[in-house]
């Protein structure tokens, strides 16, 4: 009961903190999510690949490969991310859960004389967290009695982040390819968060009544440059660079806080001095907003027209991203595609999410989780000659079957304190895929 | 006499053409006396040899060119002179990378992708994903890839005996 | 008379000059044409040949697919058609068949060689494979499908270097192996070959008697083992005979002689055994 206590109060006081260093950790990790059906199925090692629209992503000098003109829709994928932060109320786990449904892909190229030419529309992340908690038995010690407490939280996050944009891509040689991506990056982050603590004391009923509302747009310009070099016709090595430009970051938040102790007169303090209501609205233009930029070196080796194996090394260089300090990040992915008929191929791939967070120094207190996943994807198609339908999916996790191959995951749960809490996270998708060629 | 000769003069510019132009299209064209492969033979025409086409004797064409003149059999005749070879196998470095993107699926239809399902009821032929399963593309590309020069075919005819 | 004569000069001219220049469209527009033509019945024949190719497995020496390619580029070098080029591949199979694709894609069986004896008589089958390719006996027969679907296809294949092959062709070229593997030639189409082979092999200096006697000696072995699978498509062997010595008769050419060329051949059909 302490700790749900101290929980409890901490966050009566600090209610923004807690919201800011994040109990969503979808900014922590840069894998969450992958583009296109084939890709996903082999980990997302994609840039010597790269043959389809959703290349225009992985690495847009691929796209010259595009047998025909190609078009694929991923409408219905399906993702689901739960944050399980272990023995924070009590002995008991606190727990997440996000899930949504949402068109993650479209995309065409077509060709133009020697000129391959694409657009596509990818969702990177879509979230929706809808999270209600009630707890009625509890008790506050307020001047050495213990009051019945009743505790009500309501938090809504939404968060969207979205790449649209045309590609090009053409044959300098016969076997070395370039090709442009030209993303318009927009990102919707939602955050609405009440919370109502009622208690008696006295014979009285008192409540503290907190609400936050913040809503954050950036616009960006997010290009991909992208080379592929097919030595022969076995091998093929790619290489794409994708830095971010802030358009726009804009964040407007309205905050407001009333503690037990305040009454109707806005301008009451406290012994010290200070407003005991708070009501605050901000317009903020953040300037000096950044996103890294993402490098990404594959190979893939094509052995036969029924099988590919494929890596790639991404790496996310720089130091902030949007407003969260972060870490160079380096990830791998190996993949691996078979036709057991000529009509179904499967793919298996795994991959590294590592998380963009330092690691937790013990000794500091308000830092941001860190926890690191692994991922397996497959996929399995039914395909022909013009057409192909593809489900695909991937799991990543921080743990499997009680060992944690990349780590423990750890996060601060309580603002100001620098115990660390042991946290375990699970992201999964679906998602189905059509493609033709015409 | 004056007008006559330009009449006459418009009239033979304007005529040949109407009459036919064609060229010769095999490596040499035998010309015969008479529209049969016994008569004798009047003279040999190299490849795109100009030829006009005068007229027509069910599959031989009487024809006058530069030197002679004759009969040929209209198969070895153009109305297009022959200009070198037409190929849709594009560029060969370029076409073996793209190929090697193609994946087995490329020759699968769709419906004998939905054979895959359904079994052929008649004549005993054997379903056709199988047949798509069979195919590999290689072989084309290696029917494709043999090369050989005019010059490496007329070696080989003469070392037969066969050119005179 | 001088102001008449330059009338009619100028006449002269004009017309002269008018017409040639309509003709000179017309060459280039005849030189188009023909080239999209040639490129419809490229494809046509790659596709057909993918359907033969899924039937029977391609026996692979490189040395004997060089020499049949030798020998039946020779012939075609005098069969007109200059702007094919004629690729030439052996079946693994014991069966005696040859097929034809439209473009030049041209087959024969290794049974079919062990049944020879000189090269003449391979020549003559190559020779026969190229009259149909060269009359176009299976476009005329089952004509490509008409409307965008074609001109959409050569778009494509000459700008993506792709395969889109739309649901018309597929039913085109389906038809056309059909023909090919179970109705056959019109008999038209089979005397024609037989003709157009014997004028290519006199053009190019083999032995016209070669395509008779192989085929004379196909029809003993066929009565000899009746379970051996010849080309059971093609009009019955003494029909073909007859009509071939009509044609012989009427073109005063049974007496023209030519080469049989055993020697080299008869080391290509020992080194594919």
């Amino acid at each position: 009961m302490k700790k749900l206590y101290t929980f409890l109060l901490l966050s009566i006081f600090a209610a923004t903190d807690i919201l800011a260093s994040g109990l969503s950790t979808c900014d922590f990790n840069y894998i969450n999510d992958l583009v296109g059906g084939r890709a996903t199925g082999m980990g997302g090692a994609y840039t010597a690949i790269s043959d389809d629209p959703s290349g225009a992503f992985y690495n847009p000098a691929g796209l010259v490969y595009a047998i025909d003109n190609q078009i694929s829709l991923s409408v219905n994928s399906y993702k689901n991310r739960k944050s399980v932060y272990k023995s924070v109320i009590g002995s008991n786990d606190y727990e997440q859960e996000v899930s949504s449904f949402y068109p993650s892909f479209f995309g065409v190229t077509q060709s133009f004389g020697q000129v391959k030419i694409g657009f596509t529309f990818a969702t990177l992340n879509n979230e929706i967290l809808d999270q209600d908690s009630y707890f009625d038995d509890l008790t506050l010690p307020i001047d050495g009695t213990d009051a019945p407490t009743t505790y009500n939280m309501n938090y809504n996050i939404t968060e969207n982040t979205i790449l649209a944009g045309p590609s090009v891509a053409l044959f300098a040689t016969d076997n070395l390819s370039f090709g442009l991506t030209l993303y318009i990056m927009k990102k919707a982050k939602q955050e609405i968060a009440l919370q109502m603590i009622t208690y008696e004391y006295n014979g009285a009923k008192r409540y503290s009544q907190d609400s936050t509302y913040i809503t954050e747009d950036v616009w960006a310009i997010k290009p991909v440059l992208g080379t592929q070099y097919m030595p022969n016709k076995y091998i093929a090595l790619g290489l794409s660079i994708s830095p971010g430009f802030v358009l726009s970051h804009t964040k407007d938040t309205q905050l407001f806080r009333k503690p037990y102790a305040g009454g109707n007169d806005m301008n009451q303090t406290n012994p010290d001095g200070d407003p005991l209501i708070t009501f605050k609205t901000a317009d903020n233009d953040i300037d000096d907003s950044k996103i890294p930029t993402l490098v990404r070196l594959g190979a893939a080796y094509y052995p036969s027209n029924k099988l590919i194996f494929t890596t790639d090394i991404i790496a996310h260089i720089g130091s902030q991203n949007l407003q969260n300090d972060v870490e160079n990040t380096f990830n791998i992915a190996l993949g691996t595609e078979y036709y057991l008929t000529a009509s179904f191929p499967i793919r298996f791939g795994i991959f590294t999410n590592f998380a963009n967070t330092p690691n937790i120094d013990k000794s500091k207190a308000n830092q941001e989780a860190h926890t690191n996943l692994l991922g397996l994807s497959s996929s399995l198609s039914w395909q022909t000659r013009n057409s192909s339908i593809t489900l695909s999916g991937f799991y990543q996790a921080s743990e499997f079957f009680g060992i944690s191959p990349l780590g423990e995951g750890e996060a601060q749960v309580y603002a100001g304190s620098t115990t660390v809490q042991e946290m375990q996270m699970t992201l999964y998708s679906v998602s189905l895929t059509g493609s033709a060629r015409y | 006499m004056k007008i006559r000769l330009l009449s006459f003069l418009i009239f033979f510019s304007v005529m040949p053409l109407f009459a036919q132009t064609a060229y010769t299209t095999s490596l040499k064209t035998v010309i015969y006396s008479e529209p049969s492969l016994g008569s004798e033979k009047v003279a040999q025409l190299t490849q795109g040899t100009a030829i006009t086409i005068n007229k027509t004797h069910g599959k031989w064409v009487y024809i006058s060119s530069a030197s002679k003149n004759g009969w040929i059999q209209k198969a070895f005749t153009s109305t297009v002179k022959p200009k070198g070879k037409v190929s849709i196998l594009g560029n060969a470095n370029r076409t073996s990378r793209m190929k090697a993107r193609e994946r087995a699926s490329s020759d699968v239809t769709a419906a004998s992708a939905r054979g895959f399902m359904q079994t052929e009821n008649s004549k005993g032929r054997s379903r056709p994903n199988q047949e798509a399963l069979k195919f590999d593309p290689a072989d084309i590309d290696k029917m494709e890839s043999v090369t050989l020069s005019e010059d490496e075919l007329i070696t080989f005819l003469r070392q037969g005996g066969l050119l005179d | 008379m001088r102001t008449k004569q330059k009338y009619l000069a100028s006449i002269f001219f004009v017309t002269f000059a008018i017409l040639s220049c309509t003709v000179g469209d017309n060459v280039r527009k005849r030189e188009t044409e023909q080239h999209q033509q040639v490129t419809q019945e490229l494809l046509y024949g790659r596709l057909l040949s993918k359907e033969i190719l899924s039937r029977y497995k391609v026996y692979n020496n490189p040395e004997a697919s060089v020499y049949i390619n030798k020998v039946g580029r020779g012939v075609a070098l005098f069969a007109g058609r200059s702007e094919l080029t004629y690729y030439f591949a052996i079946l693994d199979s014991e069966t005696i068949n040859a097929f034809a694709a439209p473009g030049g894609y041209i087959f024969i069986t290794k049974g079919s060689i062990m049944a020879m004896e000189n090269e003449a008589e391979l020549a003559a089958v190559l020779a026969h494979e190229i009259g149909h390719v060269n009359n176009r006996h299976i476009m005329r027969q089952i004509p490509l499908p008409k409307g965008n679907n074609i001109a959409d296809t050569i778009a494509s294949i000459l700008v993506a270097q792709g395969t889109v092959v739309s649901a018309a062709m597929n039913e085109t070229v389906k038809k056309a192996s059909t023909l090919l593997f179970e109705n056959g030639y019109r008999i038209q189409d089979e005397y024609e070959a037989d003709q157009s082979a014997i004028s290519y092999l006199i053009e190019t200096g083999y032995d016209h008697r070669a395509l008779i006697q192989f085929m004379s000696r196909i029809e003993s072995i066929k009565k000899a083992d009746a379970k051996l699978q010849v080309y059971h498509t093609h009009p019955p062997t003494l029909d073909r005979i007859n009509m071939i010595n009509s044609f012989l008769k009427e073109q005063n050419s049974a007496s023209i002689t030519g080469k049989l060329v055993t020697e080299r051949f008869q080391k290509f059909k020992t080194s594919i055994h």
